[in-house]
């Protein structure tokens, strides 16, 4: 059975576009020449500029609010496009040329800038229509084609003609019976005019809609979010964010990302009121891949939220941060985020050898043109760079965005009228995995994991996320005991008891206990983390899945029974029901529940593999034969599995393939004995005992104190004529177990035999 | 809305008069003065305009905006707002729309859409000459008259707020209402303090 204790990566709001790849849109050739002394017409010069940089949202129904692709719309809207490209308010773009060579730039050439100036001073010409480029053609619906999942927002969000800007995150739960691999994503918004831009967060354990069970389909209002990341080390690691000119998102060859039955997604919307009622429902479109990623990215954080304390009226406060990467890395794109106070924002990275990388550098920051920028080319950072982010906030009356009139004292925070300041880098590790200090192979995220907590925690040694991530990361590296102490730690150095993540550390330490083997512990951490939040359905999981592995049966169908309750639809929780109404001997139930779990998701091993027992101990040798070989396709190869398959295919008289699994066991598990005795018992049926012989030897090499292994290998050196090594072998049984029953009698057989001889 | 369409009057300063279209050309007055305007543009019913003003109306200001601009859209419902608060004390707020592509169909489109433009009275293919003493070039601006404006030099004009700044610059919400402290000068018999800064919207499309 799986465990779900919890490891919390920082997940705040971002997320989702890939770096390397850009859908590529309706283009047209800049077939103008720029001869200087010749006016620029519309049909030459200007329509191709329009095309190239402004029509993907000015476009009729486009986000746009009004569409740029005939040249009656240039010429009405010619004055707003002189001022606003002279000022370079558009094309929305706000990296300042030099610091970092990103892909799909829109920074207008001064080329660009002087044809539009001469062509609104030369009275806006159109020059000879018939010679103007076609005009881009743009996908009312889906632009990939139709997604292979569609989810719906669950209700429609209205947005009030007026007042200030929103932010809404919609929920979507989503419907997968198996894990899937996203290769690409789509938004369509609904209301392109009213979203202003979006990210996509995935919440690995439908965390947020948990915390609203009442009110979570219209939405949950709120401008940052920060949910936990699941149950295994696999960070989300995508830029899922979403912004008018770029409506879909599609990940390079061998990066899709994951998702798992039971995942939410959740879009955090920025909805702009328009001077009228809207109302927005948007959906998303995922695009999925059955290949599962071959190259594993990572995003980084910069940040030093704790010292964002910005005086009423100071324009110029700095926030830096830096953190060493321990290893060697790739920059694939950096997401740069503040609120409305961020002025200056800055990245750059040094390498050990001096050698300085510009990252980003943002003069004018401007949230509501926010953006993630992929590196045209991925920047090599060598082991032992350091990260540097130097943001500048202005809290005076001069900036206009500030929220406050007259400016006030702000922190840091998720609403709108807090700050923050982030940088995130998307990396990707040189190589995959790297050698820890143990000189252990791991994942090289791990590393560059606890090189950014560390950071964190010596920074702020109140800093509870950054011990929470790692102590999950000794959890992950074997190291139990050193995960027990952060956790037992945490609760009252920093979250109050009635907070969530109070129930997540209770959870995560009990997961820590079981996996050093006190299961008493952990069950009481369990049950304490129900006790601070009784809903918390990762904490019900793992107190019945325990309770099962530890043989409290009713206890197990009674938890599972509870999680099922409100999470119906948990393949896993009506597995492990199903385990313990079979051990309990309700037969009929137990299977009824298996099914519902494999209908749920027809993946699961460990339900599988449970079920086959049923099947075994039921008679029912080839439904066992079929469910262990769908449990060896989802990934059960462990000796246990091969072991029960053996044990079907020899009831099913198919003494072969029994072979062949128990073989397969000791690939998978050379040092698990059983493995030995089993094919030790077949082949000896077969009647090779020389080979008999040889595999409970081995077997019992591997554990030595095993009375039976021992008694048996005497009845086949009995059985081979060999009554010295025989008698010996039961000898040794006694030795171990004076009462071993068969051990003596064969003995006292031998022994007769011998004497009649 | 002002009352309903009567014969043309004399006393042209005190009297709200509104001809059907039908009419107008036949019934527009002869007896109009030096920079006087005949007829001020149409409603969104087609009807002619030939006054803004009601006899207790003091100041009229007309809002110039554009169905298509997406600034002038957004502060509709202020406006809407500000036409009820003002509106008691004598000053009759309209919505003008300069631009040749609003017609009468495009605006009552348009108002079906934006329900908050229909609590104003709307003044449609607006006379040039309003336009030019108007002072205005974008939408959204304000131009404040005394009375209903005929034969009056524009008193004051400007942006509504400080709520966009320039293009890219927007403040979260107002901190200086320029059209709502001049009213209240005005009304106050002060002289209205100048707008804090330039109108910031879509340029007025010149008619042909």
């Amino acid at each position: 059975m799986t465990r779900r204790s919890q490891f919390v990566l920082i997940t705040a709001t971002i997320f989702a576009s890939a770096c390397f790849a850009t859908i590529s849109r309706a283009q047209t050739d800049q077939n103008g020449d720029a001869k200087q002394s010749i006016a620029p017409t519309w049909s030459h010069q200007i329509a191709p500029i329009l095309y190239k940089n402004c029509t993907t949202c000015h476009h009729p129904g486009g986000a746009g609010p009004f569409s740029l692709l005939t040249y009656d719309d240039a010429r009405r809207w010619s004055a707003q496009i002189l001022a606003v490209t002279q000022s370079r308010y558009m094309p929305p773009w706000l990296p300042e040329p030099g610091y970092g060579d990103f892909a799909d730039s829109r920074r207008l050439s001064a080329e660009d800038l002087a044809s539009i100036k001469r062509w609104v001073s030369a009275g806006i010409p159109q020059g000879i229509p018939s010679e103007a480029p076609p005009a881009p053609r743009y996908a009312s619906e889906w632009q990939l084609g139709p997604p292979d999942l569609i989810l719906t927002a669950p209700e429609s969000f209205t947005v009030p003609a007026d007042g200030q800007d929103l932010f809404r995150n919609f929920i979507y739960p989503v419907n997968v019976t198996r894990t899937r691999y996203v290769r690409a994503v789509e938004i369509l918004p609904g209301n392109a005019r009213v979203v202003h831009h979006a990210n996509i967060l995935i919440d690995r354990t439908a965390e947020l809609r948990r915390r609203h069970p009442n009110d979570w389909r219209a939405g949950i209002p709120g401008m940052e979010l920060e949910i936990g990341s699941g149950d295994r080390f696999d960070p989300d690691s995508h830029f899922l964010f979403w912004k008018p000119d770029t409506p879909a998102v599609v990940e390079p060859p061998g990066m899709p990302w994951r998702i798992d039955p039971g995942n939410d997604l959740i879009l955090n919307t920025h909805l702009k009121p328009t001077g009228r009622i809207e109302t927005v429902r948007p959906r998303i479109g995922l695009y999925f891949t059955e290949q599962p990623p071959t190259r594993a990215p990572m995003l980084l954080q910069l940040e030093h939220d704790a010292a964002l304390n910005i005086p009423a009226g100071d324009n110029h406060f700095v926030v830096e941060d830096e953190l060493r990467l321990p290893i060697a890395v790739y920059a694939l794109g950096v997401y740069p985020h503040a609120h409305y106070l961020g002025k200056q924002l800055e990245a750059w990275s040094v390498a050990p050898d001096g050698r300085r990388t510009p990252l980003i550098l943002i003069k004018d920051w401007d949230i509501d043109r926010q953006s993630v920028y992929c590196y045209r080319k991925p920047l090599l950072l060598p082991a032992g760079s350091v990260l540097h982010m130097r943001y500048v906030y202005d809290n005076s009356v001069k900036n206009p965005r500030n929220p406050a009139n007259p400016p006030v004292r702000v922190q840091n925070g998720n609403r709108s009228t807090d700050e923050m300041g982030h940088l995130w880098l998307q990396v990707l590790p040189v190589h995959a995995t790297e050698r820890n200090a143990d000189g252990h192979e791991i994942d090289s995220r791990m590393l560059l994991e606890r090189a950014w907590m560390e950071h964190r925690l010596a920074r702020d040694p109140a800093d509870s996320l950054a011990a929470y991530n790692l102590a999950s990361l000794d959890a992950m590296s074997g190291n139990p005991a050193g995960a027990i102490a952060i956790y037992q730690k945490l609760p009252a150095a920093a979250e109050p008891a009635d907070s969530p993540n109070a129930a997540r550390t209770a959870t995560s330490l009990g997961a820590a206990q079981q996996q050093s083997g006190d299961w008493q512990s952990a069950l009481a951490s369990y049950q304490h983390a129900l006790i601070l939040d009784p809903s918390y359905a990762d904490a019900r999981y793992d107190l019945a899945t325990l309770e099962l592995h530890h043989e409290q049966y009713e206890a197990a169908a009674s938890d599972y029974r509870a999680l099922l309750a409100k999470h119906s639809d948990d393949a896993a929780a009506h597995g492990g029901l199903a385990a313990a109404l079979a051990q309990l001997q309700q037969v009929d139930a137990a299977r009824a529940e298996f099914d519902r779990a494999l209908a749920l998701d027809p993946a699961q091993p460990d339900t599988l593999a449970n079920y086959a027992s049923l099947e075994l101990a039921a008679n029912n040798p080839q439904h066992a034969t079929d469910l262990l070989t769908k449990a060896i396709a989802a990934g059960a190869h462990d000796a246990a599995t091969y072991q029960q398959l053996a044990f079907a295919d020899q009831q099913t008289r198919h003494p072969e393939e029994a072979e062949a699994a128990l073989r397969s066991a000791i690939a998978a598990d050379p040092a698990n004995p059983t493995s030995h005795s089993l094919l030790a018992q077949l082949l000896a049926a077969r009647g090779d005992l020389a080979a008999a012989i040889k595999e409970q030897q081995a077997a019992l090499r591997i554990n030595e104190k095993d009375a039976d292994g021992w008694s048996n290998l005497g009845v086949l050196h009995a059985q081979s004529g060999q009554s010295t090594e025989a008698r010996s072998d039961f000898e040794h049984a006694l030795a171990i177990d004076p009462h071993h029953a068969q051990a003596r009698a064969n003995l006292q057989r031998l022994t007769a035999g011998a004497s009649k001889n | 809305m002002p009352a309903a369409a009567s014969l043309p009057s004399c006393s042209r300063r005190e009297a709200i008069t509104f001809i059907t279209a039908a009419f107008g050309a036949l019934l527009t007055p002869p007896w109009l003065r030096a920079g006087d305007i005949p007829v001020y543009g149409r409603t969104i019913d087609g009807a002619t305009v030939t006054s803004l003003s009601a006899p207790s109306d003091k100041y009229t200001a007309g809002i110039f905006v554009a169905t298509d601009c997406p600034i002038s859209n957004r502060y509709l419902p202020l406006l809407a707002r500000l036409s009820k608060e003002f509106a008691p004390r004598g000053v009759r707020l309209w919505l003008v729309y300069p631009n040749p592509g609003d017609t009468l169909a495009v605006v009552r489109s348009h108002q079906k859409q934006y329900p908050d433009a229909a609590s104003l009275p709307q003044l449609i293919g607006p006379d040039p000459r309003f336009l030019g003493r108007a002072h205005v070039h974008v939408t959204p601006e304000a131009a404040v008259f005394h009375g209903d404006a005929m034969g009056q030099p524009v008193l004051w004009h400007g942006r509504i707020d400080d709520r966009y700044l320039t293009f890219g610059a927007q403040r979260p919400a107002a901190t200086r209402h320029d059209l709502a402290d001049a009213l209240d000068a005005a009304l106050a018999g002060r002289q209205p303090p100048p707008p804090g800064g330039p109108p910031v919207g879509c340029a007025i499309i010149p008619r042909a």
